[in-house]
């Protein structure tokens, strides 16, 4: 595999914003977008904070420009956003100019609707829109936007829970490296649902207060959506040399756990295989790291694994970190292209943007995440985490172009 | 390396393309194939075949108590169980014991520990539930599973894009081998027919009215009959007497604009791989009025001197059947014949160079995947 692959475009809605700048403008200002769900229709929300993207449906569709004569999920809607905001930003004019393709990772797919669909059809098999249920596989969304963009040279829908996206931007690379594409559109999209929200709440990782990533006295996650993706292309497509490069993918790794469904291990093998392998690729010892945008979603087993993990590679020598879930809650699948987002906006902006309501060290080590906005900061490696159920491990690394 | 070659831009084919690029062979060395059909267990063409009187073909369900002796297995579903039981089958095959990459390809994933946990949150209005169903319905299970069951830290991934979730996974498995030559892969897919999938599909009018798997393709109405299965491959780059065959190509495109794009794409795969009369061809037709007519022209232009069969009334129609097909002509290049049971004529006596599989899902996705005999 050879060629670099270059980040030229970007694209996000979340709880904080539903644009790049915005997003950029909430992490300067340390805003969360924590708070009382208001949108989804759950039982949970007077006790369970989420942070949901503070549109209706029909909001969101006008601002996706999908045609309105048909029926979407929000998670389809969402995923537009982002992604015709990625191919804006790459200043891309004609989509078939260059072999393209569009890998989008979602973890429930269409589950919006399908729980809607389910409340009359579980009564009653004969009963439930239909339309409700045609867009719940997870393939709908991407094949959606892919239509919408004139993607046809390859579609591919990721799915390996929250490090999803991680794995979109991943298999993008590969297909440049290879030579088998020259740009790719990767990342993901997750909308928030009852289903999702009520498998963590049974889970008891839940945080009913915002929560508060690396702490000692953290709870749990809260649930968030959105969509991010980044557009990845070869360093030999014509025109890139007077583009905006936000960075480059110099090194990835996808491991697996290989120690229980939803658990990740103590020793936190999988983790420190995808960071150690990531910067094997990238040729990249652990002291050139200058950032880590943590996977930290604030329960108390990944966040004591993943420290575990920077102490095995970085002992005392750790660079800074920083978990962003404080702002946009855990967005599932979309998770790994948000944070590359992010990642490459701290990149691009020599930024580390604070973990949010930080307090108490954790007993096990004597690490501490990034508690106030650093500027001016020389960052030339980032690495981007997302771990996910099933032991999926994905680390991404970015470095200054 | 500009301009590109018009077509590589246009089609779905880039990846395809690729194929003959690679210098390195990729061989599948062992397979395992849980099926509607008698396929588990023997590395063979079954003898005899089972035929439905309904349109909802079910797997025959290995003994677990033999093949999946583990605690964990009572709390999996059907498919979880079908999944890692052919995943471990292979594996054992293949006399590797740590597969280099776990590549799974899933068009629904776990539905019915979805259905289980949406019934459940609905009927407790979401308070206090048990994660149980909610922890197995992630579309990564059958993966994840795989590696918790091997103890395999290595690359693991799950492709959950429609009727190309297979095809998709097969192309990760060949950009793997393209970069690591000396690994193996195990490469998969797996899906179910749920109570609840299989009335949706009835409702969306995917199921056929005329009840039956025998005389599927004479049916003269529209939907189809479902199926499931869960199928793994062993893939290498590795020359051994003890190779089943040799994987070649897999070409996908989608939503094609009309008949005469689909008989250009076919055409192009046809003259790229030089298809011959040596080479017999495997139609995923489903007996579905509307759908099998998208690509007649296609066959009548480009197949007429070959020996062709048909693979679905073994396994039902689903989004990775192209997985069964796969298993289905390892075999028959393994074997060197054509079961009576997947051919039109009444009698067949043809020992076939290569197998080229062409299926189409709806009539929206569409794939070609060449095997060649070792």
């Amino acid at each position: 595999m050879q060629g670099k692959v270059y980040i030229t475009g970007l694209g996000i809605i979340s709880a904080i914003g539903n644009t790049v700048d915005e997003s950029f403008q909430s992490l300067l200002a340390s805003k969360t977008g924590v708070g009382k769900i208001t949108i989804l229709k759950t039982a949970l929300s007077e006790t369970h904070p989420g942070a949901e993207v503070k549109k209706t449906n029909e909001e969101l569709r006008a601002m996706s420009g999908l045609p309105q004569d048909k029926y979407f999920s929000r998670t389809t809607l969402l995923g537009m956003i982002a992604a015709r905001q990625a191919v804006l930003s790459a200043k891309i004019e004609n989509i078939k100019e260059l072999r393209t393709g569009f890998i989008s990772a979602t973890s429930v797919g269409g589950m919006d609707r399908t729980e809607v669909f389910y409340e009359e059809f579980s009564k009653d098999n004969t009963r439930g829109h239909l339309r409700d249920v045609i867009t719940h596989d997870c393939g709908e969304s991407t094949e959606a936007i892919a239509l919408q963009l004139g993607i046809k040279d390859y579609v591919d829908t990721i799915s390996t829970a929250c490090s999803s996206s991680a794995n979109a931007i991943m298999l993008g690379a590969k297909l440049i490296k290879q030579g088998k594409l020259d740009r790719v559109i990767a990342g993901g999209t997750d909308a928030l649902s009852r289903f999702t929200l009520n498998g963590f709440n049974s889970l008891m990782i839940l945080d009913k207060q915002p929560c508060q990533p690396f702490d000692e006295n953290r709870r749990g996650l809260n649930m968030g959506e959105g969509a991010g993706f980044i557009v990845l292309e070869s360093e030999k497509n014509p025109g890139i040399d007077n583009k905006e490069i936000f960075g480059e993918l110099t090194g990835y790794a996808n491991t697996n756990d290989a120690y229980h469904q939803t658990a990740s291990s103590p020793d936190a093998k999988g983790a420190i295989m995808a960071m150690t392998q990531a910067m094997q690729m990238a040729k990249l010892s652990p002291d050139q790291i200058d950032y880590i945008n943590a996977h930290g979603t604030g329960t108390p087993n990944n966040d004591l694994t993943e420290e575990t993990a920077f102490n095995t590679i970085f002992g005392e020598h750790i660079p800074p970190f920083s978990s962003t879930k404080g702002y946009t809650g855990h967005t599932l699948a979309a998770a790994g292209g948000i944070e590359a987002v992010f990642s490459l906006l701290a990149l691009k902006h020599g930024l580390i943007f604070p973990n949010l309501r930080y307090e108490t060290m954790m007993k096990e080590f004597h690490f501490s995440p990034v508690t106030e906005l650093k500027r001016q900061v020389q960052l030339k490696n980032v690495i981007s985490n997302s771990f996910g159920f099933g032991g999926n491990n994905s680390s991404l690394l970015f470095s200054k172009a | 390396m500009f301009p590109i070659p018009a077509r590589l831009r246009h089609s779905g084919g880039a990846i395809g393309m690729v194929a003959k690029k690679f210098d390195m062979e990729i061989y599948i060395r062992s397979a395992s194939c849980i099926s509607p059909q008698p396929t588990f267990g023997a590395v063979a063409l079954p003898s005899d075949i089972k035929t439905f009187s309904e349109n909802k073909l079910l797997s025959i369900e290995p003994d677990y108590k033999t093949h999946l002796n583990i605690p964990s297995a009572r709390r999996m579903s059907r498919l979880i169980k079908m999944g890692v039981c052919a995943a471990l089958s292979c594996v054992k095959d293949s006399g590797v014991n740590i597969p280099d990459a776990i590549i799974c390809g899933t068009g629904l994933g776990c539905m019915e520990d979805s259905e289980k946990f949406l019934a459940s949150m609905l009927d407790n209005n979401e308070q206090t539930l048990s994660p149980t169903s909610f922890i197995f319905s992630t579309h990564n299970t059958v993966a994840a599973q795989i590696a918790l069951l091997l103890q395999c830290n290595n690359y693991n991934f799950t492709h959950t894009h429609r009727g190309l979730s297979f095809e998709n996974s097969l192309m990760d498995a060949m950009i793997f081998l393209n970069d690591q030559p000396q690994s193996n892969v195990l490469v998969g897919a797996t899906d179910e027919i749920s109570n609840a999938s299989f009335r949706i599909l009835e409702r969306l009018g995917g199921i056929s009215k005329e009840s039956g798997s025998s005389a599927l393709y004479e049916k003269q109405t529209s939907g189809t009959i479902a199926g499931e299965g869960s199928v793994f491959f062993n893939l290498n780059s590795i020359n051994d007497k003890n190779n089943l065959a040799k994987f070649i190509a897999v070409e996908t495109f989608s939503n094609p604009e009309s008949e005469v794009e689909i008989a250009e794409k076919i055409g192009t795969f046809v003259d790229q791989h030089k298809i011959s009369s040596g080479d017999f061809i495997l139609l995923g037709n489903n007996g579905d009025v509307n759908g099998d007519m998208i690509y007649k022209s296609a066959i009548k232009n480009h197949f007429s001197h070959n020996k062709t069969g048909m693979y679905k009334h073994l396994c039902g129609d689903y989004h990775t059947s192209t997985a069964f097909a796969f298993w289905l002509g390892t075999m028959i290049l393994k074997e060197q014949r054509i079961p009576q049971y997947m051919s039109s004529e009444k009698s067949i006596t043809f020992a076939p160079e290569r197998v080229l599989i062409l299926n189409h899902y709806k009539g929206r996705e569409f794939s070609l995947l060449l095997l060649e005999r070792c």
